[in-house]
């Protein structure tokens, strides 16, 4: 009896023993996770272009802090009053600074880096790595342009290649490779090969011509931002993009179609915003309504509303016209001179200036704007006004407003803008050679309303429209419109060298005052 | 009074004397001593009756006189103890008279015998005259009811009740004859009976307390007042893996707090009540309220980026202690962590296994020591004892701010007389000098600018608690148990907020045959609590509203929360600003967590030396989150919902087996094992979704979007294990361990080591001839080795689908944030220790001194990298870090009467921390998390070369004078990157506890202190920042010029306007982090309990056996802090992100009443 006893407790412990990591492979995959065996990369690719339209944590996280309280109030097309809305005054917020790289290179680059290097000599993606090739450039370009000199050839390659402190590229080297990297990309995607992508694609639906017009005319905003710092560079890039050819229409505008899902990822960030969670921190801005105004831009009433009272998600508004009154910038509610009450003009009630059109650009199934066939006509009239592609600056023009018209009906304009509307709007306001530059880029400024990275970043470049900037008590730029967003501070501390060598480059610092490397005074 | 026979009142002074020396009764004898109840054993039994010499056909004298006690029912007396080794011949035949038998035998041997009376007799030599009143000793043999041989005429029956501190009774005390073995214990209710003689010395000793010798006197009628102590003699503590062993045996340092430590002034979290209680453990003060969390810590921190708490086994009972969530950066609420579950009157003892080798057979999970809890066990007493335990507090909140009242509300100097500029400024006190004149609010009502001083006396309530416990215990001779029953209800001091909590506390044993025993835990808790209070960021935090509002603002101006629409009524217009009312009374909040932890195992003896035993164990918990944030909140409008359920559980399988032997003087334990531990973590629902369709109306079917999220974790611990303690002659001892874990979270070709163990124990003063006044010392070292765990999952990179689609379409992402590696392998602790305990004037005063060094390698840690490489760590193996340190308890009777008792007991300890290495080429991580929520550039971070958690933030910026640069416009200059500031971790740590007990009267007090931390305040940050520091006084009028010096190292002239300078300072660009970084050392009264136990005598005839009443204080006075505003004690959280506060649960005062009734 005793014995047996042993015997039993002998086996068992035999039997543990050997059997001790039996299962144990199986136990550490975790089963509601996909491995790299099973994944659909186009799944990635959605998530990379879903985020890169600025609501990456169902709160608008970098949208908010990035596009508008900087940089919708820096560019002058929103205002604000409240306190935190920094860019209005040209205050400081560091965290908000970082908010667009904070909320991208962790998400949007991981993944795009992801689906460019698991695609990469894979017959059946072939399409995928393409179109994500020209994606990434559009990303990477955003993002040097807020912030200059970035992690990009280094960048989201962590688990792939080990890289876990990617230098910062010059963005001078940056531009030569988006450049080159669109022309590559855009020369191989592969017409005949079968859509593998489809719906996974948000822009374009997999479409293979779409996305080689995408590649040029993205190629065109590349390398006209180089217009002061390296024009022949820039003139032999818009020549490469229009030879293989640009948008045609508004249908082929880069848009991401959002959906009316309140505190998700997929609603318009800008709407979540400002008819969502800060709807009575914004006002349109007297600069943008004034102008709007005067050259009775049938723009206008998709862009701006009076509301009752704003906070009141429900109010929509009455969008006449006539009605229209911009908030200046610069102002507050607090007890001094720089009091709301106190700007000239004060209509008595904050309530009285426009807030953003929340039929369209301010509703959360509008869609997010990426690239436009009017950015690139008016970028192209420039390049033809300055002789760098044949051509009429005016026929460019032309083509870029009536296009920046017609694509309020995109945003929904209701009711929507006509082809005519823009002719009249045009005979009013026609295109003139010695005011073309000024002209061009003012519309540009107009039509990328809502889109405030590519507003500031052209704005930067051209310098138009003129923007009288505000001086406030305790502003960080000395009462100048700020060049740059500065980089997280976090980066001081987790990539210090490159990081350094980056601010280095900077010449006056990690300021918002610095400018980029293409940002010529 | 009965007569008392002269010849033995003197038995007690010969009782002194060694007990006969007969090898086998050594380890009896020491059982009598010893304080353990006393046993029937069976070996002894047998020894006695094997002492024949088969040659000589002799016995020993003694072993005769046992026959003869055993058959006669006489008792004898040796005038010298060795004489019952002579060896005499056997009786003959079938002698009648005891006195011609002993004639017979002693005859040959030279000895002879003296008649005390009819049945006791004393040994003397021949030639002897030995007055036997001076010089005896008593032989005492095995005591059972049949043969019981106690001369009635002299034994009487001596009753009494034995109290512990505060005079509540102390059950289970065993109570024997000194030199004897008889003895019994106290019942529930500290009632014992004994029949002794006048002169009989009475040992008390139960585990905890000192015991205590009482010379059977006149009064038959005893009660005893036993003293907590540490008494190293023969206690016997629980170890690791819940082996039972004799503390002098041990070769490292362990320390056990006695349960009632736990029941008088409580803490809801028991890990909070271990604060100042045990040198080495230190127990971070986390600001999150009384349903919160706590952190507790054991010689430093020994894990980079992983646990650092210790691992808490109840009953037996691995014990999962996670947290369920904590503020971070963005806000949050402390979802509090299992011991916040316990109710400490069910708790028996705390044993802490301090070091590696006390916890090295917990194997990988032992690395940071081990908190073992045993829970009140029922007693082999007859008939059922019940007690009744209700302790009933108030809580009051300390309000630490020293806010200005010179300026109030109001921006650059004005104060608000329109109703836009109030609602511009509801937080900012910029305004005007506070002169009474007239001012506009909010609402647009006029008031008399003056400062609203009462706004916290007037938002904050006064909370109450209760907790009603009841304890049945029962019991015969093949078992007992013990069942628990309570009920706590908490009303907090935030308004609308509460706790309450139902456990059931089951303990068992039941010996189905005598070879089988079955021992069954179990312990049930359900818990909910309403409206948990959200930290950090402000929204939700009805701290951060009532703190920072303007100081001329009356904060019941807001008390009606809501406005005509029902909405948020905001003091202004900044949405993230709150009404504290409307967060208290309309934001919901609730979890609800139903818990059963327990165990069942069978214990099957093989041998009366060899036992085999199988358990299994399962800890589980259910815990349900509701979030809401209702419709019409400020900043969120259309509200959200967060529902989820985290469901887990532990299960563990152990076989065990056990041998216990002795070898002439030597002797062995010995024990081997295996254990399954298998772990599942589920956690279902969702997650912020939002808005609710109809308005008010909250549940998830009201909303359109509420993406389903799911997460599951899942890995098993398979191990072997053994240990061997070898016992040399009581005084030295060895103890060697081994355990081989197998991880399914690693590789499959490198998941397992081996974790090895050596420990010694010397106990000297048995060896070595010292003193008298030093009545025990012992050496102690050890060297051991372990682990800490490690998360499944880490090393493959896996992706996931959202819960949400766009267009139909699904999105993917990556799920690990940390780079994943495939090739980690166990950390590894190394810990060497070395101890002394000495004990001085029989015990009256104890040190006790350890030394340690514990060095942590391969240790696994997310490095912080650069999140531009997409990832925002990637998770290493080469961690190193070394505590070093000491740890000394005193233990003392100062004062001893015979009415008035003054124990205390001092504990100290200081670890140095240091982290040795990180990633090559990397010279600093940031901790987990480790962001505040305001302060560029701020976090906590781990640094080669200096202490665990250095607070780094931009310091001044001095020239060499140390004197403060100031730039062009006037504001200070700061270091380019952030530097170190301090570690958030206390350096050293310790306890004063005391109790004095006069006649049935017992006050204890405990002061605890803690030296060498420093925390980043928030609070003073936003202070300076909204203008409420009074610091932000200075440069109000004419502005503020720094002293120091500027650029070109002139002094500064330049002057900036107050706002500017101290909000920027705090808040924006120029912000210097160093100006928040406080000391955070601290000395506190942390715990009064004053109690009365009714005495025996008024008792003695009730129905009542015991009674107790005490008035309890909690957090008291803080005698000594230099932190402005706040509480030094207010972590933001309880992970290893310490040393930042912002915004935390105001410090609490407890008074309360504790009344213990046993029948």
């Amino acid at each position: 009896m005793r014995h047996k006893i042993y015997s039993i407790l002998i086996g068992a412990g035999v039997l543990v023993a050997a059997g001790c990591d039996k299962n144990f492979e199986e136990i550490n995959i975790d089963p509601t996770k996909l491995t790299p065996e099973t994944m659909n990369y186009s799944y990635l690719f959605t998530a990379a272009e879903l985020v890169t339209s600025g609501n990456s944590d169902a709160n608008a996280y970098e949208d908010w802090r990035n596009n508008l309280i900087y940089g919708s109030t820096m560019i002058q097309h929103l205002s604000s009053t409240t306190g935190y809305w920094a860019g209005d005054k040209y205050t400081y917020n560091a965290g908000y600074n970082a908010a667009y790289w904070d909320a991208n290179y962790t998400n949007s680059i991981k993944n795009i880096v992801d689906v460019v290097e698991q695609t990469r000599d894979n017959e059946a993606n072939k399409n995928l790595h393409q179109i994500a090739r020209i994606f990434k450039a559009f990303m990477m370009q955003r993002m040097t342009d807020m912030y200059g000199d970035i992690p990009y050839s280094e960048a989201g390659l962590g688990y792939l290649t080990g890289v876990t402190h990617p230098k910062y590229d010059k963005q001078q080297a940056i531009y030569d490779d988006l450049l080159a990297e669109l022309k590559d990309a855009a020369e191989k995607l592969d017409a005949s090969a079968l859509n593998s992508i489809g719906s996974a694609d948000l822009l374009y639906g997999g479409d293979v011509a779409k996305w080689k017009k995408f590649a040029y005319s993205l190629m065109v905003r590349v390398a006209m931002r180089l217009s002061k710092v390296d024009p022949d560079k820039a003139k032999t890039w818009v020549g490469t993009a229009v030879a293989g050819g640009v948008f045609t229409d508004i249908n082929d505008n880069a848009l991401v179609a959002h959906e009316d899902r309140p505190s998700s990822t997929t609603a318009n960030g800008n709407a979540w915003i400002l008819a969502g969670q800060d709807p009575n921190a914004s006002r349109v801005s007297k600069t943008l309504v004034d102008l709007l105004k005067g050259t009775n831009d049938p723009r206008l009433s998709s862009i701006a509303t009076v509301a009752t009272d704003p906070s009141n998600k429900a109010d929509k508004g009455d969008n006449t016209p006539a009605v229209q009154q911009g908030q200046p910038n610069g102002y507050d509610l607090g007890t001094t001179a720089t009091y709301i009450g106190n700007a000239p003009g004060y209509p008595g009630s904050v309530n009285k200036y426009s807030i953003v059109n929340r039929n369209t650009f301010a509703r959360l199934d509008a869609p997010i704007i990426f690239l436009t066939h009017a950015e690139t006509q008016l970028l192209l009239a420039e390049a033809a006004q300055r002789g760098w592609i044949p051509g009429s600056a005016a026929t460019y023009y032309n083509a870029g407003v009536t296009a920046g018209i017609l694509m309020m009906n995109q945003v929904g304009a209701s009711p929507a803008l006509t082809t005519a509307q823009a002719t009249t709007y045009l005979a009013a306001n026609p295109y003139v050679a010695a005011t073309g530059l000024q002209q061009i880029n003012t519309q540009y400024w107009i039509t990328t309303f809502m889109d405030s990275y590519e507003a500031w970043a052209n704005w930067r470049r051209s310098g138009f429209p003129a923007l009288t900037p505000v001086n406030y008590f305790g502003n960080v730029t000395a009462g100048t419109i700020p060049r740059r967003f500065t980089y997280p501070l976090n980066e001081a501390a987790v990539n210090p060298d490159n990081y350094s060598a980056a601010v280095a480059g900077l010449g006056s610092g990690d300021k918002m005052t610095s400018r980029v490397w293409w940002d010529k005074p | 009074m009965r007569k008392i026979q002269p010849n033995l009142h003197v038995m007690g002074c010969l009782l002194l004397v060694h007990l006969i020396g007969v090898h086998e009764l050594c380890a009896q004898n020491s059982l009598a001593y010893s304080g353990d109840q006393p046993q029937v054993n069976s070996r002894h039994k047998r020894a006695m009756t094997m002492e024949t010499d088969p040659i000589e056909q002799k016995q020993t004298l003694f072993a005769v006189l046992k026959e003869l006690n055993k058959t006669r029912g006489v008792y004898f007396l040796f005038a010298d103890q060795s004489l019952g080794n002579t060896m005499v011949n056997a009786p003959e035949g079938e002698e009648k008279n005891v006195e011609r038998v002993l004639r017979q035998i002693l005859a040959s041997a030279g000895l002879k015998y003296k008649k005390v009376n009819e049945k006791t007799f004393v040994i003397l030599e021949s030639k002897d005259n030995v007055d036997i009143t001076k010089a005896g000793t008593r032989v005492d043999f095995e005591v059972n009811e049949d043969s019981r041989i106690i001369n009635r005429t002299t034994v009487q029956i001596v009753t009494g009740k034995v109290t512990g501190e505060n005079g509540v009774a102390v059950p289970g005390v065993s109570v024997t004859i000194k030199g004897t073995t008889i003895g019994t214990s106290t019942d529930a209710a500290g009632v014992f009976s004994i029949d002794a003689k006048k002169g009989d010395v009475l040992v008390f000793s139960s585990i905890g307390y000192a015991s205590q010798n009482i010379t059977v006197g006149d009064d038959l009628s005893l009660n005893v007042s036993l003293i907590l102590g540490d008494s190293q003699l023969r206690e016997v503590v629980v170890t690791a893996l819940g082996i039972r062993k004799e503390k002098r045996s041990l070769g490292y340092s362990t320390t056990d707090v006695d349960g009632s430590k736990f029941t008088q002034a409580r803490e809801t979290n028991i890990g909070n009540a271990l604060t100042g209680q045990i040198a080495g453990v230190s127990v971070s003060g986390v600001s999150t309220g009384p349903s919160g969390s706590s952190r507790v810590t054991i010689r430093g921190n020994s894990s980079l980026g992983g646990n650092n708490q210790p691992l808490y086994v109840i009953d037996g009972v691995p014990f999962d202690n996670s947290n369920q969530g904590s503020s971070g950066q963005w806000g949050g609420a402390d979802f509090g962590d299992g011991l916040s579950t316990i109710n400490p009157d069910d708790i028996e003892t705390i044993q802490v296994l301090k070091g590696v080798a006390a916890s090295a057979l917990y194997g990988y999970r032992g690395g940071n020591g081990a908190i073992l809890i045993t829970t009140k066990s029922g007693l082999k007493s007859k008939g059922i004892g019940i007690e009744v335990n209700n302790n009933l507090t108030a809580q009051k909140i300390i309000d630490e701010h020293e806010y200005q009242y010179q300026y109030g509300q109001g921006t650059q100097g004005v104060k608000p007389i329109t109703t836009a500029a109030a609602q511009g400024s509801p937080n900012s006190s910029w305004g005007a000098k506070l002169d009474g004149s007239e001012a506009i609010n909010f609402l647009g009502d006029k008031y008399a600018y003056l400062p609203a001083k009462d706004n916290w006396e007037n938002f904050y309530q006064t909370g109450v608690s209760n907790q009603s416990s009841i304890a049945l215990t029962g019991g015969n001779d093949k078992g007992h148990f013990r069942l628990g029953l309570s009920n706590l209800y908490m009303n907090t001091v935030i308004p609308n907020s509460n706790m309450k909590q139902q456990g059931v506390n089951f303990n068992s044993t039941y010996n189905i045959t005598p070879k089988l025993q079955l021992n069954i835990n179990a312990n049930y808790v359900f818990e909910t609590v309403k409206n948990r209070v959200s930290f950090s960021d402000a929204p939700g935090n009805v701290i951060a509203s009532t703190t920072y509002i303007a100081n001329s603002f009356d904060v019941r101006w807001l008390e009606p929360a809501v406005n005509a629409n029902n909405f948020e009524m905001l003091p202004g217009l900044d949405i993230y600003f709150n009404n504290p009312y409307f967060v208290a009374y309309k934001y919901q909040n609730k979890t609800s967590r139903n818990r059963l932890t327990g165990g069942l195992s069978l214990k099957y003896s093989l041998t009366d030396w060899l036992s085999v035993q199988a358990a299994v164990t399962r800890d589980g918990y259910i815990f349900d989150v509701t979030n809401i944030l209702p419709t019409g909140t400020g900043y969120s409008e259309g509200g959200n919902l967060t529902q989820h359920t985290t469901d887990f559980h532990e299960i563990n399988g152990n076989v065990s087996l056990d041998a216990n032997k002795k070898f002439g003087s030597f002797s062995v334990h010995a024990n081997v094992g295996t254990n399954t531990q298998d772990n599942v973590w589920k956690q279902a629902g969702i997650f912020g979704a939002g808005p609710f369709k109809v308005p008010f109306f909250y549940s998830p079917s009201n909303i359109s979007e509420k993406p389903f999220s799911y997460s599951y974790s899942h890995y098993r611990v398979n191990s072997i294990y053994g240990s061997a303690d070898f016992g040399y002659k009581d005084f030295l001892y060895l103890t060697v361990t081994a355990r081989n874990d197998w991880f399914s979270t690693l590789n499959i070709n490198s998941n397992d080591i081996l974790y090895p163990s050596v420990s010694a124990s010397f106990v000297f003063s048995d060896v070595i001839a010292l003193p008298s006044w030093i009545s025990f010392g012992k050496l102690r070292a050890s060297y051991a080795q372990s682990s800490n765990g490690t998360s499944p999952y880490r090393n493959l990179l896996t992706y996931g689908l959202q819960g949400y689609t766009i267009s139909d379409q699904s999105v993917g992402f990556i799920t690990q944030s940390e780079i994943p590696n495939n090739f980690l392998k166990p950390v590894k602790i190394n810990e060497q220790e070395v101890g002394i305990n000495v004990q001085f004037l029989d015990n009256r005063l104890g040190v006790d001194f350890a030394w340690y060094n514990k060095k942590t390698t391969d240790d696994i840690l997310p490095v912080t990298i650069s999140p531009t490489s997409g990832y925002t760590g990637s998770v290493v193996n080469i961690g190193e870090l070394r505590n070093q340190g000491i740890e000394l308890l005193l233990t003392g009777t100062p004062i001893k009467t015979k009415n008035f008792t003054w124990t205390a007991s001092f504990n100290y300890a200081v670890n140095n921390n240091k982290v040795l290495a990180l990633s090559p080429g990397v010279e600093e991580i940031v901790i987990g998390g480790a962001f505040p929520r305001w302060g560029d550039g701020v976090s906590v971070k781990n640094i080669v070369g200096l202490p665990y958690a250095q607070i780094s933030g931009y310091a001044y910026k001095k020239n060499d004078a140390g004197q403060v640069i100031y730039d062009a416009d006037g504001f200070p200059m700061r270091s380019e990157l952030p530097v170190p500031l301090g570690s958030g971790i206390y350096k050293t740590t310790g306890g004063f506890n005391n109790d004095l007990r006069f006649k049935d009267l017992t006050l204890s007090f405990l002061i605890d202190f803690k030296y060498g931390a420093k925390i980043y305040s928030g609070t003073n940050l936003l202070m300076y920042s909204y203008g409420l520091h009074e610091n932000t006084l200075l440069g109000r009028e004419g502005g503020y010029i720094g002293p120091g010096v500027d650029e070109s190292n002139k002094a500064n002239t330049k002057a900036v306007p107050a706002q500017l300078y101290w909000s920027g300072i705090s808040t924006d660009a120029h912000h210097v982090s160093e100006e928040f970084v406080y000391d955070a050392s601290f000395i506190k009264l942390r715990s009064v309990a004053l109690s009365y136990s009714l005495p025996a005598s008024i008792l003695k005839r009730g129905f009542v056996k015991g009674a107790t009443i005490g008035l309890v204080a909690r957090n008291l006075l803080t005698l000594m802090k230099h932190t402005p505003n706040i509480d030094p004690e207010s972590n933001l959280t309880n992970t290893n992100a310490q040393g930042l506060e912002l915004s935390g649960y105001p410090a609490v005062r407890n008074l309360g009443v504790n009344v213990n009734l046993k029948f």
